[in-house]
């Protein structure tokens, strides 16, 4: 297997553009990727694009704006991982040495997907989601769980200033505006404890990564950002998820990403990860065992994942503050992870970064555990 | 009456005050809810038709503020841990004090719980136990 790096990363606008298509939106991230790293578009031999909602030929579709067209494309979905899922069906194309250099996108149109405005229900064909089941609802009932094991409400809206604080620093941020706890607990309530500020935004937007094999890499660059490892996993059947506080397919990605790697928990500089919902990101913290089990709440309230503490998450401000683009996001992250190992972000810069992981949870389908796939890069300099 | 639909068949029915159908897979015992058309944990082909208790713990619950396909706010929703070893997802009565709380003691109950068209939707809830 080779080594393979990213030598590209774009981003588009994360906003509320209902007016914009998901072509523009994902052309505006892979020229941004281009410029980024000064290649052709005519250097690249494959492209994978995730996309949600509606989604037809979505990267012919993107592709097409910036001259690319006549290579090998593929399209997936796989919820909130989709953009994860695109990352690792390219990484294993150069890994295995099929191409030298290839493109990532996530894109997706949130305000004009059949789901604008409303709760995200699971498919439709569901009984549960017939039944009143959503994923703020599923959070909702996990937020009760939590607080039954000694978390407060405070707790979880701490995440969202936190994440909304960092959203500040971050130019591409949908929403740069301080909240105090207060401000979090007082906003709309959505599925009792969950209020609106504690959940992350329907948002338009798109993110994309060019890779290529490392010795491929240097001819382009002098900082090429290497994937030391890429996992991906679905879940087991709802009865396997004894405490839906848990995710046990996250844990398990998270060990097969830290073993692939070769590093520890410890080894780690900083975190990108989904936190749909403030409540979320502290049950992560345990599946990526960035502390022991059922320390989550311990570590948020120690400071340590704040900038500044010593294993900040979510710098960039996270889905909070950028919006979730479902099929972007896991795109978005590893943008994030790389311009930090590159020290390039700017105001909310992890001093001294040297490894990086961007994580993705999503899907909610009856009778599997919530959080459905799940998936881990780690990227180092 | 004919204008009551069940929300699927085979789930429940409305004897006792409405009994839940799940399944068992003879070989292993792991109990489904929603009935299994085989088990998903050994592989078993040869399944059990059981009813499932009427009571049950509440494991955990929220309320809804935004409206969901079929409820408009509030609306109360509850994970329910049965006896047998299966947790179910269902709506909950909203009770005008909300007083849920986890580990509480609730009781099945059928009920039409939205209208499609002409049809009255029949599904099952839990309310806590009086």
């Amino acid at each position: 297997m080779r080594d393979v790096a990213v030598i590209g990363i774009g981003q588009s606008a994360f906003g509320k553009f209902p007016w914009r298509t998901a072509a523009d939106l994902g052309a505006d991230a892979v020229r941004a990727a281009f410029s980024d790293c000064g290649i052709s578009p005519k250097a690249i031999e494959v492209a994978y694009c995730a996309r949600a909602f509606d989604a037809s030929c979505t990267a012919q579709d993107v592709l097409k704006e910036v001259g690319i067209r006549g290579i090998e494309m593929i399209n997936v979905e796989n919820a909130c991982a989709g953009g994860a899922t695109s990352l690792r069906g390219l990484w294993k194309e150069i890994a295995d040495g099929r191409h030298d250099v290839g493109i990532a996108v996530g894109v997706e149109s949130m305000t004009t997907s059949p789901i604008a405005g409303k709760l995200i229900p699971p498919e439709k064909s569901d009984i549960e989601g017939h039944l009143g089941l959503t994923m703020p609802a599923m959070f909702g009932m996990v937020a009760r769980r939590q607080m039954a094991q000694g978390a407060r409400i405070e707790d979880f809206a701490q995440v969202s200033v936190k994440n909304h604080h960092n959203g500040c620093l971050n130019p591409q941020a949908q929403y740069k505006k301080e909240f105090s706890v207060e401000d979090v607990l007082q906003s709309r309530m959505i599925c009792d404890p969950i209020t609106l500020l504690m959940c992350c935004p329907n948002t338009d937007g798109a993110a994309a990564v060019i890779l290529c094999s490392m010795d491929v890499a240097k001819r382009y660059t002098t900082q090429p950002i290497r994937i030391m490892a890429s996992a991906l996993c679905s879940a087991d059947y709802k009865y396997t998820q004894e405490d839906i506080c848990l995710s046990p397919v996250g844990q398990k990605v998270a060990t097969m990403a830290y073993e692939m790697a070769g590093v520890e928990p410890k080894d780690i500089d900083l975190v990108e990860m989904h936190d749909a919902f403030a409540n979320e990101e502290i049950l992560r913290y345990e599946d990526l065992m960035l502390c022991e089990p059922g320390e989550g709440i311990r570590l948020l309230r120690s400071g340590a994942t704040a900038l500044g503490g010593r294993i900040p998450v979510n710098p960039s401000g996270g889905l909070l503050a950028l919006g979730h683009p479902l099929s972007a996001s896991g795109i978005r992250t590893v943008c994030e992870i790389v311009l930090h190992l590159r020290g390039q972000a700017g105001a909310r810069q992890v001093p001294g970064a040297t490894v990086g992981l961007a994580q993705m949870l999503g899907g909610l389908v009856s009778n599997l555990e919530h959080g459905t796939v799940a998936g881990v890069h780690i990227l180092a300099r | 009456m004919d204008n009551r639909t069940p929300l699927k068949k085979g789930l429940f029915d409305e004897k006792d005050g409405g009994r839940l159908h799940g399944n068992q897979c003879a070989t292993c015992k792991r109990v489904y809810f929603p009935p299994a058309p085989f088990c998903y944990d050994c592989l078993g082909r040869e399944m059990e038709e059981i009813i499932l208790s009427r009571r049950g713990k509440l494991y955990s619950y929220t309320i809804g503020r935004m409206p969901s396909t079929h409820f408009e706010p509030p609306y109360a929703l509850g994970l329910i841990d049965l006896p047998e070893g299966v947790r179910v997802f269902a709506p909950l009565i909203m009770t005008e004090d909300e007083r849920y709380r986890i580990g509480m003691e609730m009781e099945l109950m059928i009920d039409e719980l939205w209208q499609e068209e002409d049809q009255h939707i029949v599904a099952y809830r839990f309310k806590p136990v009086s």
